[in-house]
């Protein structure tokens, strides 16, 4: 197995190499593979579950899963659109067994609301953070559906099938996170 | 005038889930009422931030670290077959000489040293990347720790260097028994729990210690 | 990023005493204020109430400076609010107490030295931090996390989701959670009474006793180095469980099923399956023994 560490100075190695790399093992590489991907899982977790500190388990276990599950990636689709359906799905299952949970709140050690740090610049930042909170205060099941169908662009059926949920429930789900959002956002 | 679309007919209007008839009622309908054209924009407002929302947030520091140590922890998992196929073959060519895993103790008292083969043991060659995660992330805090000594009442740093040197010698110990039986899941998983407490002790310790 | 501070108008004060006095601040909240107390003090008392509103009434000692970070008066229910209580120059050991009246839904987070710190009947998030002294919850937070060093920790009611961590502090935990993990160096960690889903305990040397119930697909994780792991198991329990020790004994009370030795023939592991339950419980200690007995 190869358990080397990516020498300095050497050329930057492709997606599909350090895939190669982690799959025989090398954790180093699936480091390079998490460095890379790590704030797009967390922007998904942190939305699908409006909280912070919950979002960090969640792309901890989006990880630690993705690893587990290296072997089944055969390249047919890229890396990082394998690894977004891996992640949903892993929050998807965490709601379903935490449904009985309320929905959470920051307790991170720091000031940092629900709202994320935005990893680039963005045109209104004001008007982003204002619906990033609004849609972290939404109940769980029309959260998660207001942020795949309206954030990550899931269709509805694919959303039922993911949630285990009628595709007319989907749709109710939707309709009221949107009818809350507006009336939060509402000046 | 009709009395006003229903919510439900507004968002399917907006997702292009209305059939042909309904729609060109719909259409027709906002083209005379303010009310309901309003409540259209204000749903495609929303959904146009919602659209430029970032695809990417900065994640929290220190994440890869754990979650390096929670693959160390599964990390027999898969590799655990291909040791029980051949274990004559494994223990030769899975066990490699990795450094100890030193005692650290007076670590705010003097400066933290870097970590050194005190006692080197052989363990399997699926520890050695990540148990050097550990040792990185233990450096890393224990000089951090070092330079938020002033900030640490003595009985606090007492009572960090006694728990530290609990954990010590029980991965001293767990560590020399993986050597002997690398094959075995449990300890693996005994292991890494015990680096898992080194590595959340010193977070805890800069914590306090940070104003 | 800031923004619940942004969007306050936070009116920053220092309020210095000039003798052993109390002092009370008052503020109209939101019911899920986020409210931080942090500094040299040697009790908190922390109570949900009924009330849209923070008060905090203190009483500290000479040369002692509470600094609130509260919005003014007039302004709209605060969203969040700090306060922290800096001790007199030269130091010794903190003396003040406090006590904090929030609605029940509130966020708290309190850090100090040495400090008893009681909590009761939030139904919000708690983040509690302490080195020595004590730690005392009542009530069902819906998160609840807890770092101490010396300090002990008990909590009485259901949380949600929880956290503790300690050092040599004993925790003990009497009720439910679908979520919780506690991590000890050398303290005692004791769970009795309630139901649990998913729980997952880390000792070196401490000793754990669990006389809960699992879930019906709850799961149950105890490692220990070398502390002794009690698994008091109720008569209608239900589980799927396996018990290794690398040299430790593990001793069953709950059936005749008899463990085996050890790989290399040292320690012992037992697995067994009692009832129908889908609840799994995975125990591993390197050199503590186990015991397993019906309560």
């Amino acid at each position: 197995m190869d358990a080397s560490h990516p020498t300095a100075g050497a050329s930057e190695p492709t997606v599909p190499d350090l895939v190669a790399r982690a799959q025989r093992g090398d954790v180093d590489a699936f480091g390079v593979l998490y460095r890379q991907h790590e704030s797009r899982v967390f922007a998904i977790c942190l939305r699908l579950a409006g909280d912070r500190q919950r979002a960090r388990e969640l792309m901890h276990d989006a990880f630690v899963r993705a690893w587990e599950r290296l072997g089944t990636y055969r390249g047919d689709a890229a890396f990082g659109t394998w690894l977004h359906r891996l992640t949903v799905n892993v929050v998807l299952e965490a709601a379903r067994r935490d449904q009985r949970r309320t929905a959470r709140v920051e307790l991170a050690e720091d000031d940092e609301s629900m709202v994320g740090v935005p990893a680039s610049g963005v045109s209104d930042p004001l008007t982003r953070m204002a619906l990033e909170e609004a849609i972290a205060s939404l109940p769980p099941n029309a959260r998660l559906v207001f942020v795949l169908h309206d954030v990550e662009g899931f269709a509805h059926d694919e959303i039922a099938a993911q949630m285990g949920l009628a595709s007319g429930t989907v749709r109710a789900h939707l309709h009221r996170a949107r009818q809350l959002l507006m009336q939060r956002l509402a000046p | 005038m009709t009395e006003h679309l229903a919510a439900s007919v507004l968002n399917d209007l907006q997702d292009d889930l209305l059939p042909r008839d309904k729609r060109r009622d719909a259409e027709q309908h906002l083209e005379q009422c303010e009310s309901c054209a309003a409540q259209l924009a204000n749903l495609r407002a929303l959904l146009s931030v919602a659209r430029s929302l970032p695809a990417e947030l900065s994640a929290p520091a220190g994440s890869w670290d754990e979650v390096r140590a929670r693959i160390a922890h599964q990390q027999t998992r898969p590799l655990r077959r291909r040791w029980a196929i051949s274990p004559s073959l494994a223990a030769a060519a899975a066990l490699a000489l990795v450094v100890a895993s030193s005692t650290v103790t007076m670590l705010v008292m003097r400066r933290p040293e870097p970590m050194t083969a005190s006692q080197p043991v052989l363990l399997p060659a699926a520890w050695q990347a990540s148990e050097q995660g550990y040792l990185t992330t233990v450096e890393g805090l224990l000089q951090q720790l070092h330079e938020q000594r002033s900030q640490l009442a003595p009985a606090t740093v007492a009572t960090v260097e006694q728990a530290l040197a609990t954990i010590d010698e029980a991965i001293g110990e767990a560590r020399a028994a993986l050597a002997r039986d690398p094959a075995n899941a449990a300890l693996t998983d005994l292991l890494a729990s015990n680096y898992r407490q080194k590595v959340e002790l010193l977070r805890r310790a800069t914590r306090l210690s940070a104003s | 990023m800031r923004p619940l501070m942004q969007v306050l108008v936070m009116l920053f004060c220092a309020t210095p005493l000039l003798a052993q006095q109390r002092i009370e601040v008052r503020r109209a909240a939101t019911r899920d204020v986020y409210v931080r107390v942090n500094g040299a003090y040697a009790r908190v008392k922390v109570t949900a109430w009924s009330r849209d509103s923070v008060a905090l009434v203190a009483d500290l000692p000479t040369g002692t400076r509470l600094e609130p970070a509260v919005p003014g008066p007039k302004d709209p229910p605060a969203k969040g609010m700090k306060f922290y209580i800096e001790g007199p120059e030269g130091g010794g050991a903190a003396t003040g107490s406090v006590e904090l009246f929030v609605p029940a839904g509130a966020t708290v987070w309190t850090k100090a030295a040495n400090a008893r710190m009681e909590v009761n009947g939030v139904t919000g998030g708690l983040d509690l931090n302490l080195v020595g002294g004590s730690i005392v919850v009542t009530g069902n937070p819906s998160n609840l996390n807890i770092e101490s060093m010396d300090g002990t920790v008990s909590v009485t009611g259901s949380p949600q989701w929880m956290r503790v961590k300690t050092a040599s502090g004993d925790v003990t935990l009497r009720g439910s959670s679908p979520d919780a993990g506690i991590t000890t160096v050398g303290g005692a960690v004791s769970i009795a009474d309630g139901t649990f889903e998913r729980l997952r305990i880390e000792s070196i040397t401490g000793a754990v006793t669990f006389a809960a119930h699992m879930g019906r697909a709850g799961n149950l994780v105890v490692d220990s180095h070398s502390g002794t792991i009690d698994l008091q198991l109720d008569q209608k329990a239900s589980l799927d469980l396996d018990a290794t020790t690398i040299a430790g004994t593990i001793l069953n009370n709950v059936n005749a099923r008899r463990p085996t030795p050890g790989r290399e023939g040292r320690g012992e592991e037992l697995s067994l399956g009692l009832g129908i339950g889908d609840a799994r419980v995975t125990l591993r200690s390197f050199k503590g023994n186990i015991r397993l007995s019906r309560r």
